[in-house]
């Protein structure tokens, strides 16, 4: 307390520091900025004589022959891509040392050294500033091992892990500043790891349009799994609101950092698997922001799309939400209280994408070179190349570890190498075939050449029907053949109406009928003229007419994943085998079939899982996942870490959040209390709109500045838009309002109407959940949906039914009735 | 011939040559065994002169699948270049060479 009975004193000590740090700053700042203009102007002298030198390039490029003139551009690009990478490098330092003159550090740390007795003030920063003539560090990077001391120890004995081991010492002050503009406004001394009074007051502010850094904020437990570098996979339950996302972007930042020196990962080695593309634009300021090059995000749909695109089929995927729509209309039209795994089309996505299945497709992989592939003589001109018995036993005798696809390969090749050697002596007798019939005297060698083109055509086919896997028609295989499903599912335990989701799985494939169903996608139709010259009887299975398009089908989600996932394992493809870390949000809401892609897809990447089982969408999560995820991944060397403590939102919108999900749901609050959610029945559409209107204005006027009006479906959201859009625009308020529909990329400040699944991972400082009504919300697959709509709300959060309130809110009631500023309405119908 | 334009200039030549459409015509999309028009014949020419032209083989079972003339002019560069980049970086020497 000594230091702070000085607080004047100490006050211009830390402005004379920071003052100092400041022009250091500036002259870095000033070095970036002409280094930059330097590339700056090579390269716009380069685009200035770029168009000179590709004039007539760029002509052609809307021609035919755009092909070269595009390889032709590209030799320019690359001379200038060095230059550009460097500029580059030059702007990013830049943002980082503008940032720095407006705020170079947010914390210090007194650290007194163990071994040697030597204080040192540890300024840290979002960036590291180094003093280039005296070589002394100005600034501490908030990833530098000794900054770990700020986030993981108060005052008192503390130790850190540097690389050459750990180091130990004393913490004898903790200070946090407020700098604006480059300007000292206060600073804080604590014996505690973050001071509330700080955290509190960066809470209490609007929701940004995106999500924004926590360096100055992060938690003792968040550290941890920020820094761990230990295990193989870190999984994370982390309550609405605890700040998983953010941990998970700052550990990417983190492991980059450590790249610096040399162990760690550079952008393009780290993938993020984001839940939708909304997401995805939310998040995506938050590297740069660290100063860090943006990584890449994935959805599922992109890999399952890539990876059909491979396999050669062109269809049309069920994306996810559209999966979620489906499952969840039945369920709201009809009003019963259907789960979506009441429904066959639940229950067949359940069983598919389950471990179970996951088990049946790797037995099936294994099966395929045994009994599913044609194996066949390879003859070529009549004579045997290779017999049917010892092309499988090349199959299966190659090394194990080698995927089944490469095998395939292997063998083709060993195949027409074969021929290869036997073509020379094969075209003498066939052109001793054509002079002796004395057809074509003058062309006899073109003649001769045609034949053996043909000839080689036909065997090559042949060949290609057991050499190269037709993954889709294997798929159907498996689901028409119910003999072979259920030998390749023995020993494992099947839901009770299995058959009754084979039925539907036959359907939705388009397999019901007993038609031969579809399959030789790898024929080549426009080729089959070549064929039909042959004079010899062609016993080729695929110049049958059975290649029925693909174009127009329709492939479920289950489908697109199992299909996937099948490709992966069968191919052994080596598209991602640069990632090194995978991180994983909102991992609840994946299947054992998702985590067995990634395992295919990442097989020597470490991960970060992130998830709340009480977040899940349409099937139930529990703990369990927590120990399935590691062994469906193949990981040893697991690390389960919980976060109860939601920042996000006020402690009266996290009880009573908490109160949706029952006993035991026990979520702690950062003490920061707000206003008590409001639950309020209408008698109709008119009364709703006006309601709502109303809650919008008193949202907007009290300066929030991003209003979420969330809805069950993207149907509903849709009704609800154009009930409200007339009312809100004849306001005259200048937040926009829009309806954020599947997968598109929006800023959130204004008012967004927008389903809950869509809603995941955002936050708003308002929310408005419609349609809380007895029927809409009455499965415990809904009782989660409403957990997650009112946990978006940061300040605000008001609810509006018809008729009569969903049940889940009697317990709410219940529990905390005093609490509540629940309408009277609302309270007499509710209770 | 060092790069994919050479080679693809030096058979589009072959092609008006043996199949007996204007050199100005051939585009990297024109047809081959995609287009009902050629005769097989033909293609089998085209095919010998583009052994003679580049000094490669070209493996019977390998011809149906050039779809359309590019997909030759990939063959042979992929042939001439294997175990290189398939489309090397020219040399600025080279690039001259293209325009002047």
């Amino acid at each position: 307390m000594s230091v702070l009975d000085d607080y004047a004193g100490e006050f211009t000590r830390e402005m004379e520091r920071l003052s100092q740090t400041l022009v250091l700053a500036r002259n870095r700042l000033a070095a970036a900025e002409l280094t930059r203009e330097e590339k700056e102007t090579i390269i716009l002298a380069a685009k200035v004589d770029m168009p000179d030198d590709t004039a007539h390039a760029l002509a052609g490029l809307s021609s035919a022959n755009s092909f070269e003139d595009l390889v032709e551009l590209s030799q320019y690009a690359y001379m200038v891509a060095e230059h550009v990478a460097e500029h580059d490098s030059a702007a990013q330092n830049v943002r980082r040392f503008r940032s720095m003159v407006l705020k170079p550090y947010f914390a210090r740390v007194d650290f007194v050294f163990a071994d040697t007795g030597e204080k040192e003030a540890v300024y840290i920063g979002r960036y590291s500033l180094r003093d280039e003539a005296s070589r002394e560090i100005a600034v501490y990077d908030w990833r530098s091992p000794i900054a770990g001391v700020f986030y993981r120890f108060g005052t008192g004995p503390a130790f850190y892990e540097a690389p050459g081991g750990r180091i130990d010492g004393q913490v004898l002050l903790k200070r946090q500043f407020e700098i604006l503009r480059g300007q000292l406004e206060y600073f804080f001394d604590a014996d505690v790891e973050i001071v509330d009074e700080f955290l509190r007051k960066l809470l209490s502010q609007n929701a940004a349009p995106q999500m924004k850094t926590i360096v100055e904020t992060i938690q003792r437990d968040q550290d941890v799994v920020i820094r761990d570098q230990e295990h193989d996979v870190v999984m994370v339950q982390g309550a609405a609101g605890s700040g998983k996302t953010s941990i998970a972007l700052h550990r990417a930042a983190y492991l980059m950092y450590q790249g610096i020196a040399g162990a760690g990962l550079s952008s393009s080695q780290i993938v993020i698997i984001s839940p939708n593309r909304l997401f995805e634009g939310y998040i995506s300021h938050v590297l740069p922001e660290l100063g860090e090059q943006s990584v890449r995000t994935m959805v599922f749909e992109e890999v399952f799309e890539r990876t059909l695109d491979q396999v050669g089929i062109d269809c049309e995927v069920q994306s996810k939400n559209r999966l979620l729509e489906e499952l969840m209309a039945p369920a709201a039209s009809a009003g019963s209280a259907g789960l979506a795994c009441q429904t066959v089309a639940g229950r067949a996505l359940a069983f598919k994408m389950s471990e179970t299945f996951v088990e049946i497709l790797k037995r099936f992989v294994y099966e395929i070179p045994r009994r599913w592939i044609p194996f066949a003589d390879a003859e070529y001109g009549g004579r045997l190349v290779m017999s049917r018995e010892l092309i499988q036993a090349k199959v299966l005798q190659r090394e194990k570890h080698v995927p089944l696809g490469v095998r395939l390969r292997k063998t083709q090749l060993l195949i027409r190498q074969n021929v290869h050697k036997m073509r020379e002596r094969r075209l003498k007798e066939l052109r001793s075939r054509v002079v002796a019939r004395n057809r074509h005297p003058f062309d006899t060698k073109e003649y001769v050449r045609m034949l053996s083109i043909r000839e080689s055509t036909a065997m090559i086919r042949r060949v290609k029907a057991f050499t190269e896997i037709d993954v889709f028609a294997l798929y159907c295989g498996l689901f028409r053949d119910e003999g072979a499903f259920y030998r390749l599912a023995e020993g494992l335990s099947l839901p009770p109406d299995m058959g009754e989701i084979l039925a539907y799985c036959r359907e939705s494939l388009g397999l019901s009928g007993g038609e031969e169903g579809v399959g030789g996608y790898n024929s080549e139709p426009s080729t089959d003229r070549f064929l039909s010259y042959n004079s010899e009887p062609l016993t080729d299975r695929f110049l049958s007419d059975n290649s029925e398009p693909l174009t127009d089908r329709f492939l479920s989600y289950a489908d697109a994943a199992a299909l996937t996932f099948l490709w992966l394992v069968v191919s052994g493809h080596r598209d991602f085998a640069g990632i090194h870390q995978v991180v994983v949000d909102e991992a609840q809401d994946y299947y054992p079939l998702h985590y067995a892609i990634l395992r295919a897809l990442f097989p020597k990447a470490h991960y970060t899982v992130l998830g709340d089982i009480n977040q899940s969408i349409e099937k139930a999560a529990d703990s369990a996942i927590y120990s399935s995820i590691p062994r469906i991944l193949g990981k040893e060397n697991p690390a389960l870490l919980t976060l109860s403590t939601s920042f996000r939102s006020t402690r009266e919108i996290i009880d009573f959040s908490a109160g949706l999900l029952g006993e035991g749901a026990r979520i702690k609050s950062f003490s920061r209390s707000g206003e008590a959610p409001v639950l309020s029945g209408v008698a109709d559409r008119d009364e709703l709109r006006e309601r709502m209107l109303e809650e919008i204005e008193v949202c907007l006027a009290a300066g929030h500045q991003s209003v979420g009006i969330i809805c069950k479906t993207e149907r509903e959201a849709r009704e609800v838009y154009r009930l409200l859009a007339p009312g809100l625009r004849s306001l005259g308020h200048k937040a926009p309002v829009r309806l954020i529909g599947a997968d598109c990329v929006e800023e959130l400040a204004g008012v967004s109407v927008l389903p809950i699944y869509m809603a995941k991972g955002l936050e708003f400082d308002a929310v408005i959940v419609c349609g809380v009504d007895a029927e809409r919300y009455a499965s415990e697959d809904d009782r989660r949906l409403l957990y997650i709509a009112c946990t978006r709300a940061l300040h605000r959060l008001s609810l509006f039914y018809e008729g009569e309130a969903s049940r889940f809110f009697q317990v709410v009631q219940g529990s905390s009735s005093t609490e509540h500023r629940v309408s009277n309405k609302g309270a007499g119908d509710a209770s | 011939m060092r790069d994919y334009k050479m080679i693809y200039n030096a058979a589009a030549e072959v092609l008006s040559e043996t199949i007996g459409i204007m050199r100005g015509e051939v585009t990297s999309r024109t047809g081959l065994v995609s287009d009902p028009a050629i005769d097989p014949v033909d293609i089998a020419k085209y095919v010998m002169a583009c052994e003679k032209r580049f000094d490669v083989v070209i493996h019977d079972e390998d011809v149906l699948t050039f779809l359309c003339f590019e997909d030759s002019v990939r063959y042979i560069a992929d042939v001439l270049f294997e175990g290189e980049q398939s489309v090397p970086i020219a040399s600025d020497k080279e690039r001259e060479a293209w325009y002047y």
